[in-house]
């Protein structure tokens, strides 16, 4: 095996890309937000939407899979996002929202009418699929040392998520997660519509505050 | 309605689904928004977003942070071949497009995209074709003067001398035209090669161009990864004046290493970079430093390399080796 010695040089770790690469590195950065790439993207860039694919991917399919429980699913779902993206991207508005905020958007719309449809098929078939899937899941998980900046965000989500009273949080990860409708929510928890409705209002200006107070504007692309 | 009230709605709007369906009645309110508020709340609260920026923005910031509820999942990777599927699909949407006439989206790219637009296309200004004798005839007819003959009765009665005077002329004429012509030609000629060799230079050019920017795009895609790492190796004592900057994406594995200051390797001899992962080195490209002592090199972390905790650079035999031999010229800190 052949050993490394550090020789007694000054080493600096992770110093940050403008201090490394100059500062107009900075700006050239700017130039591939999400913003721009989609921008792209209406130009009819294909390597461009390839590059969003490449960004998001990972997190819209643990998102897809979180939602649907099957592979196949929740692949199925993903292509038809980035098509869907490639074909509105012109109807991207900002005013609605980050354009991260309508890629999970799109995600999660498809990824509930396809629950729904799922939903009405033969549940024995769908439980089978689901445990073969399932065992895929832990081998396909992106590698526990990477992603340093994303982790950071789970982490801080996480957190802000737990704070929430569990009667709160408990009512917006169903609407998020499987897509009821208020109605459809105080019907599983049994509770009246007025009490299910005030817990996510509360729940989402809460979720809003934390997290506005954890990232600045920049970070939540 | 309150204007409270609105942004209580807003909440629940947020968390809704977007709408599958086009031509929808409500421009602000998804299709499932429906079930939760009467028909009036739903008329009033439309009204309301397309009339209020203050709760335009709260909605939007509303679906910022469910969004961001995104990340709270565990990533995980779909098959290799979905981002393929995707892009054939893509690919075959436009050429769909294109059948139909409708505008593709490479007929976007080219309008939209200057640099994307390549000189090959630009016709060339002059065909310059030589022409052949018979076209050349035929041009000396039609340029050469014509003199009308007068009618044997009239005041202008040729005469055999002055007719031979004009076709002598007449053919002078034509000679000198001719010759004007020719040279004219062999001009256009000329200039025709010139401008055809001076085009072939641009077409160069603008393909180095294009390199040069993919190459660009290429690194940015790097250093914006989710995934990307940068880190600096530092001249250790054979060469305490160098240094490099890597930064690599660890999902894909690509990486960019900018160096400066590195001795000339001398002859056969090349650096090469190390990622050593579990003490154990993997090696990567090989590469040379200018004669400024900067290199750059672009390289494919293997797999097994991409949880490398020290990278290294060694001076090395031309042709790159399994394992390191050579001095260690550049070194990280340990991860």
């Amino acid at each position: 095996m052949w050993k490394f010695q550090c020789e007694g040089v000054t080493i600096r770790l992770q110093a940050s890309t403008s201090e490394i690469f100059g500062a107009n590195l900075e700006n050239d950065l700017a130039l591939n937000s999400d913003n721009e790439i989609l921008q792209a993207i209406v130009r009819g860039d294909e390597a461009a939407l390839a590059s969003l694919y490449d960004r998001y991917h990972t997190i819209l399919f643990g998102l897809l899979m979180r939602i649907l429980h099957s592979r196949t699913e929740a692949e199925d779902v993903l292509q038809e996002v980035f098509v869907q993206v490639w074909q509105r991207a012109s109807s991207f508005d900002m005013a609605r929202g980050r354009p991260f905020t309508w890629l999970v958007t799109l995600a999660r719309s498809r990824a509930i009418d396809r629950l729904r449809a799922v939903r009405s098929r033969d549940r024995t078939a769908q439980a089978a699929t689901d445990e073969a899937n399932a065992p895929q899941l832990a081998s396909e998980v992106v590698d526990p040392f990477a992603e340093t900046h994303r982790s950071e965000q789970r982490e801080t989500v996480r957190a802000a998520l737990n704070q929430i009273p569990e009667e709160q949080r408990r009512v917006i990860l169903l609407a998020y997660f499987e897509g009821l409708t208020q109605t459809e929510i105080a019907e599983r928890l049994n509770e009246p519509l007025g009490t299910v409705k005030t817990r996510t209002r509360a729940a989402m200006f809460k979720l809003r505050d934390l997290l506005s107070k954890k990232f600045d504007a920049a970070a939540f692309d | 309605m309150t204007h409270e009230r609105y942004k209580e709605m807003l909440a629940i709007i947020a968390l809704a689904t977007e709408n599958a369906r086009e031509g929808d009645k409500y421009a602000f309110a998804p299709a499932d928004f429906v079930k939760d508020f009467s028909e009036e709340e739903r008329d009033a609260l439309d009204v309301h977003l397309a009339t209020c920026a203050e709760c335009r923005n709260e909605l939007a910031s509303l679906r910022d942070s469910v969004a961001m509820l995104a990340h709270t999942i565990e990533s995980i990777a779909p098959s290799a071949d979905v981002r393929e599927r995707i892009m054939a699909r893509v690919r075959g949407a436009e050429a769909g497009d294109s059948e139909s006439g409708a505008p593709t989206s490479d007929f976007q790219a080219k309008e939209n995209a200057p640099i994307s637009h390549p000189v090959s296309n630009v016709v060339p200004l002059i065909s310059g074709r030589p022409r052949s004798l018979v076209e050349t005839n035929n041009a000396r007819e039609q340029s050469a003067e014509i003199i009308p003959l007068p009618t044997a009765g009239g005041a202008g009665r040729v005469t055999k001398s002055s007719s031979g005077w004009f076709l002598k002329f007449g053919m002078l004429a034509a000679s000198i035209a001719l010759a004007a012509t020719i040279v004219g030609l062999f001009t256009l000629w000329q200039q025709n090669n010139t401008l055809n060799s001076q085009l072939a230079q641009l077409n160069k050019q603008q393909q180095a161009t294009n390199d040069e920017l993919a190459r660009v795009r290429a690194d940015r895609d790097i250093l914006t990864a989710p995934d990307a790492r940068t880190l600096q190796l530092s001249g250790t004592s054979v060469a305490p004046q160098a240094h490099a900057n890597l930064a690599y994406d660890k999902q894909t594995g690509r990486a960019i290493l900018y160096a400066v200051n590195l001795p000339p390797a001398p002859t056969g001899k090349a650096y090469q970079i190390w990622y050593i992962a579990d003490g154990k080195p993997l090696p990567g490209k090989v590469f040379k430093a200018d004669t400024q002592g900067r290199a750059t090199l672009r390289d494919n972390i293997p797999a097994e390399g991409r949880n490398a905790t020290l990278f290294a650079v060694t001076l090395e035999p031309e042709q790159g080796t399994t394992a390191p031999t050579g001095e260690k010229y550049l070194l990280s800190a340990s991860l």
